[in-house]
């Protein structure tokens, strides 16, 4: 780094820089160059000192944690918020539990089976189990605890849940049964019932679970999967698989919130809608229903996609897609992707207030929640700030999705459920 | 996840704030450097990493259980750092607002939790002097023409200092964390 930017950036940590100074920093900040990251080094290594200079010790942090959240005379009601969603849960635990296992789901098999090695690497982890889960590995019974590292050949025997995190952040988690790890990219459920989220994995690779009747090959969604010795039933959460029934070859693509059961004497393969505690497609008709305030918005193959397109009456280049019924008390989820975008916007009551996030450029899992004068948004399970539009009570209004600054923003499995 | 931490987080999401308390001590220090590598002014540090403690007690309901909580922790820092920057941005004045616009858009620089306990005891190396410059500096928010004007140098003289030591310091950091790799 030039001792030239020294100045530039005390100027900048003081609040003092010129135009011209901040011209220069900022040009060099933006270049991807050994002297740019070296000026961000130098900026953020300042800021280090500081907390490093400060005694603020860790009881005073939670002290003053503490008080802002009394402060914001909400404490009791979050508690009633997290108790009443963690109830929420256990519900829909419930429901997955009492599903008809009449099923049988369409096996692709794999050819060829699986190579063992010689070494044998690690290929995931439990990350959560029960006393009463163990592991048998070549013959031997070993406690199944947390962190416990998975080799290919574990056979799983889980009489409460356990969970487990393969490579490329696939997640399964096991209801309850018995299962094979077979290898970093394979599971079989002998029997019992798993829930697995399989992020989108590398290009041409799959995660296979292998059920007695059926195997279901994913590249990026969630699912539950029951089964035992005479049927298996999927429910699709989130994004989409095709199934191909084993027996007569009969294929059929399941799209989320869409479940499909058969068994092996079953003429009928057909997806039907979950439609389970009133959650209903946001876009069921397209664009019907919307409408269109700024930018350029479709509906093709699922998705719904906004582009903001800048000319006279929309300089800023904005996309803007606003229900045209007014919401209030409900509870959405989708799925937002962004290219080239500045800000990601969900708004609600017709910005009466909004949750901006990151652009994301891969698929995120969004979860708004209204309930009265709570509101609530989470990405990915992270909560976002809740931000004022024009910080009025919460009132019915438009829920809007937009995009800022020419970007490209892709909505899709997006479901609603109101009261 | 560290054992104990598992036992909180069940504890917090049933709404005990005495095992959120236990979480926010566990993290804070992490959080208050990831901040920083933003963040210059300590103050505001404080602020944003609170404000992300009090975000992750609303947002305890969905975080999965086993899974690890310092990360989903860090991610809501960032967006309240985000938000931060944002909410500033309509008071800031032009040339700030730039530099602030490119610092968010360049890479991070590496969070490494090592680096504030090893910066802690280098700045106990420094000399008295130097150590007076520094605390005034980045811990007391001292502008560089006040401590000029104070310590009879010029302001490019002062900065001069104020860099050499933190590159000096930066190195120092370096050696310790390499000291105790195995």
């Amino acid at each position: 780094m030039t001792d030239a930017m020294a100045p530039l950036i005390e100027a900048y940590l003081d609040g003092s820089i010129d135009a011209d100074s901040a011209e220069r920093l900022a040009t060099v900040l933006r270049e991807d160059s050994a002297q740019g990251r070296q000026i961000r080094e130098q900026i953020a290594f300042a800021g280090l000192i500081g907390q490093a200079c400060d005694a603020t010790d860790a009881d005073a942090v939670q002290r003053a944690v503490s008080e802002r959240i009394d402060a914001q005379g909400s404490a009791s009601a979050l508690v009633r918020a997290v108790q009443q969603s963690i109830g929420e849960h256990v519900v829909r635990q419930r429901w997955q539990r009492r599903v008809a296992l009449a099923a049988i789901l369409a096996l692709l098999v794999l050819g060829g089976g699986i190579l063992m090695q010689a070494t044998r690497p690690e290929l995931g982890r439990i990350t959560a189990s029960t006393a009463a889960a163990s592991v048998i590995r070549d013959g031997v019974d070993r406690p199944a605890t947390a962190d416990f590292i998975l080799q290919p050949g574990d056979v799983l025997v889980a009489p409460d849940a356990v969970a487990l995190t393969y490579r490329h952040g696939v997640r399964l988690q096991v209801e309850s049964g018995r299962g094979t790890v077979v290898d970093h990219a394979h599971f079989t459920l002998e029997d019992g019932q798993l829930t697995a989220e399989v992020p989108r994995q590398p290009e041409g690779t799959a995660f296979i679970i292998t059920t007695p009747q059926a195997e279901v090959r994913v590249v990026g969604t969630r699912f539950s999967v029951t089964a035992d010795a005479n049927s298996s039933r999927i429910d699709l959460h989130e994004g989409e698989v095709i199934l191909v029934r084993r027996h007569d070859g009969r294929s059929l693509t399941l799209h989320a919130g869409e479940y499909a059961v058969a068994d092996a004497t079953s003429v009928d393969l057909a997806a039907r809608s979950q439609d389970q505690d009133g959650w209903q497609a946001l876009f069921p008709d397209g664009l019907t229903g919307w409408h269109v305030q700024h930018g350029d918005w479709e509906h093709i193959d699922g998705i719904v996609r906004g582009r903001g397109t800048r000319s006279a009456t929309n300089r800023r280049g904005r996309a803007r897609l606003m229900s045209e019924a007014a919401i209030l008390d409900c509870e959405v989820v989708c799925q937002l992707r962004a290219v080239e975008a500045h800000s990601v916007e969900l708004q609600v009551g017709d910005y009466n207030w909004f949750f901006a996030m990151p652009p994301p450029a891969a698929w995120v899992d969004v979860h708004l929640r209204q309930r009265g004068a709570e509101l609530t948004c989470t990405v990915d399970g992270v909560p976002l700030p809740c931000e004022p539009g024009d910080g009025q009570p919460m009132r019915p209004g438009p829920l809007s999705f937009y995009i800022g600054a020419g970007g490209l923003l892709e909505i899709r499995n997006a479901r609603i459920r109101t009261p | 996840m560290i054992p104990d931490e598992a036992h909180w987080v069940r504890q917090a999401q049933r709404g005990d704030r005495e095992a959120f308390s236990q979480l926010v001590r566990l993290h804070q220090e992490r959080l208050r450097g990831l901040t920083a590598l933003s963040i210059a002014n300590r103050d505001d540090v404080h602020d944003v990493v609170q404000e992300a403690f009090v975000d992750a007690w609303r947002g305890l309901a969905g975080f999965l259980p086993g899974h690890p909580f310092g990360p989903w922790l860090r991610t809501i820092c960032r967006n309240r750092i985000r938000k931060f920057f944002r909410d500033r941005r309509p008071e800031r004045r032009r040339e700030l607002a730039l530099v602030d616009d490119a610092l968010l858009a360049a890479p991070e620089p590496t969070e490494d939790d090592r680096r504030l306990p090893a910066l802690r005891e280098c700045l106990a190396l420094l000399s008295d002097d130097q150590r007076e410059l520094v605390v005034r500096r980045y811990h007391d928010g001292e502008p560089v023409q006040v401590i000029a004007t104070t310590s009879g140098r010029t302001p490019n003289a002062t900065s001069m200092m104020l860099t050499r030591i933190r590159t000096a310091l930066q190195r120092c950091v370096e050696r310790r964390i390499a000291e105790v790799q195995p």
